[in-house]
């Protein structure tokens, strides 16, 4: 029986990193998941990730969110990245992270544009449902968790898995 | 090799119910653990849904856990907070329920043997069937305690059980290359 879901590289942060990067990942999976446990160097938690490096405006995302008293939905269309949701930042209580899991279906194909889902849950400040885009048919080798402040904490971890159909 | 996503544990909860159910002694080799429930219970004055009660090593002090979470039911939302250890509903034997619907949950605890905070992501969604009862939900919670988890425990209601055929499986999950 082959094993259909596997450890492909983890890394624990040893000093405050703004791109955290998962590179040269094989093609031979079916799907992706990314599993995060962030925090911010900084009071800011404002942050997205990309493939391939791709610095262009090819990303678009729709976010679900609760913040503790309403319910709202907002939108990114041509965005420099997709939203990962509200980390865990250097006020909140420590040691504490906030968990990501970024789900990313078929990013091996050359024929679709990507889709991915995101759930971020941070019990201090939101909790978000993400659908994210990129808009291109180029496989996924490549990924990029970019805080757009100073760097995700020490200690802050990532780990991608690969799926395989079979 | 060893399987990198895999079964701990397993309950299917029997005849006449189970008023909680624990998994202990966790093994500490993984690096996430994942729950997933199927529950219903004997709790009649929820009409939304019974509310999970989740525990870590046997700590039952609500204000040691916060939460915070959104949800959509019918054709409303909402969002609120908790200084609570309930994490996500699920179907319930209130009159406005539907018999024979079990719920379904998804609890994703990361990092479980460090020494952070805990923090977990829970998604739940019940279709029962009826204009006025819970749908679905994402739950945020915390536990304000940087013990490794090596005991959970879900329960429904006090003074309720889980009801027959309500299913439960803890898995681990392995980071390591």
């Amino acid at each position: 029986m082959p094993r259909t879901y596997e450890p492909l590289a983890t890394t624990t942060l040893t000093s405050v990193t703004q791109n955290l990067t998962f590179s040269s990942i094989p093609a031979t999976y079916t799907d992706l998941v990314l599993v995060l446990s962030l925090r911010a160097s900084t009071t800011a938690s404002d942050a997205y990730f990309r493939y391939n490096n791709d610095s262009a405006t090819n990303y678009s995302d729709t976010v679900l969110r609760g913040n503790g008293t309403t319910v709202s939905s907002v939108r990114d269309s041509n965005a420099l990245g997709m939203d990962i949701g509200v980390t865990a930042v250097s006020t909140d209580i420590s040691p504490f992270q906030t968990p990501t899991i970024i789900n990313i279906m078929n990013y091996a194909n050359t024929t679709t544009f990507k889709t991915a889902l995101i759930r971020t849950s941070n019990s201090t400040a939101m909790v978000s449902a993400i659908a994210g885009l990129w808009r291109s048919t180029v496989a996924i080798n490549t990924i990029n968790i970019i805080h757009r402040g100073t760097g995700w904490d020490i200690g802050s971890t990532a780990t991608l898995y690969g799926i395989l159909k079979a | 090799m060893a399987y990198t996503y895999s079964k701990i544990a397993t309950y299917n909860v029997g005849s006449g119910g189970i008023s909680s159910v624990s998994f202990l002694n966790i093994p500490q080799t993984y690096t996430d653990l994942i729950i997933k429930a199927s529950p219903d219970s004997t709790y009649t004055a929820g009409s939304y849904g019974d509310g999970l009660g989740l525990s870590y090593n046997n700590d039952k002090t609500t204000t040691n856990y916060n939460n915070r979470y959104f949800y959509g039911y019918d054709s409303s939302s909402g969002s609120g907070t908790q200084n609570a250890n309930t994490v996500a509903l699920f179907p319930d034997d209130a009159a406005t329920m539907t018999n024979n619907v079990f719920g379904n949950i998804e609890i994703y605890i990361p990092r479980y043997t460090s020494n952070n905070i805990k923090s977990s992501s829970i998604d739940f969604a019940s279709e029962v069937n009826s204009a006025t009862n819970w749908v679905t939900g994402f739950y945020s919670s915390r536990w304000n305690n940087t013990a490794p988890i090596t005991s959970i425990t879900l329960s429904p209601t006090a003074g309720f059980v889980f009801k027959q055929y309500s299913t439960f499986h803890l898995y681990g999950v392995k980071a390591e290359v």
